[in-house]
């Protein structure tokens, strides 16, 4: 089993299950706030935040993390995921707070989705570390 | 030490740039002022719906015959890919043989800035929009106006129309 040094990572729930973030992805828990809307064709993104003057996509991944069925997002996790050179913003609706937790990340074995960048062991509890860059893109199939 | 060249990136923002706010639907756009030469009613439009029924140029509803030129006529609702609506209104688009049907013409109005669209939206929104402008906190797209009938469509059209844009029966 291959193990790398421990990191910090911050988790959040989507239903009954928890995933993570590499934390130096994460910038802040968003209170609900006025989801924005308007005619777009890309899979996953249901609207826009204004936070500072700037806007932020909002891109549901729990479609994919956890099916269409999961509960009611409470809440805007705010995160960065690279496009080429740039860094931007993207919020993800998730249904609870969040933690930050320091951990051993091991890398991922088996049959695991593309998306996931390695495996937490806290307690009893596996997470999968996700990798935004994979998560959030073109490439995602609705 | 490598040099670098600096990105170039579209200029999207226009200081103090007059627009028009129109509404499709339930939602709100912005089009640049100067992008729009009339704005009319719908009553004079011919349908063409039969003949672009099931092609790719399927968003032209009408035609619309003014100074010895046919136009075009762009269903709004369509072309977002949003459910039918009803139009009231026309926008005749400049230095285009192309309109564009609208539920309402709201205001003319000035924006101060138009920001990118974000990159996390990759799909065909990216054409349809020049960017977006933020209203009293409210986030409405700023539409680019010479993407409604882009020139391989009117080529499409005229081919699927043929003299029907001429002789089509009344909207």
């Amino acid at each position: 089993m291959t193990r790398m040094n421990e990191s910090q990572f911050v988790l959040f729930p989507l239903g009954d299950r928890r995933f993570a973030l590499p934390a130096e992805k994460v910038s802040e828990l968003a209170r609900p706030d006025r989801l924005q809307t308007f005619p777009h064709s890309t899979p996953l993104l249901t609207g826009v935040l204004v936070r500072r003057g700037s806007i932020v996509p909002v891109c549901d991944v729990a479609q994919i993390l956890i099916g269409n069925q999961g509960p009611a997002r409470k809440f805007y996790l705010i995160a960065s995921r690279q496009y080429g050179r740039t860094n931007e913003q993207v919020a993800l609706p998730v249904t609870g707070e969040c933690e930050l937790t320091s951990a051993e990340i091991v890398a991922p074995t088996g049959k695991l989705p593309d998306y996931v960048l390695g495996l937490l062991t806290l307690g009893k509890e596996i997470i999968e570390v996700v990798d935004l860059e994979k998560i959030v893109g073109p490439e995602v199939a609705a | 030490m490598k040099l670098q060249r600096a990105s170039r990136r579209k200029p999207v923002a226009r200081r103090g740039e007059a627009a028009i706010l129109f509404t499709v639907g339930p939602y709100s756009f912005l089009i640049a002022a100067e992008e729009v030469d009339e704005i009319r009613e719908t009553h004079e439009l011919v349908s063409v719906a039969v003949n672009t029924m099931r092609t790719t140029v399927e968003k032209i509803r009408s035609t619309l015959k003014k100074a010895g030129k046919t136009y075009f006529v762009v269903d709004g609702s369509l072309h977002f890919q949003m459910m039918p609506s009803r139009p009231t209104r026309l926008m005749i688009l400049r230095n285009q043989t192309v309109a564009v049907t609208v539920d309402a013409i709201d205001r003319m109005m000035e924006i101060d800035r138009v920001l990118p669209l974000p990159k996390a939206f990759t799909c065909i929104e990216r054409e349809w929009y020049r960017g977006l402008a933020v209203i009293n906190e409210k986030v409405i797209p700023v539409v680019n106006g010479k993407t409604f009938l882009t020139a391989a469509e009117q080529v499409i059209a005229r081919k699927a129309l043929g003299p029907a844009a001429e002789t089509g029966a009344r909207a």
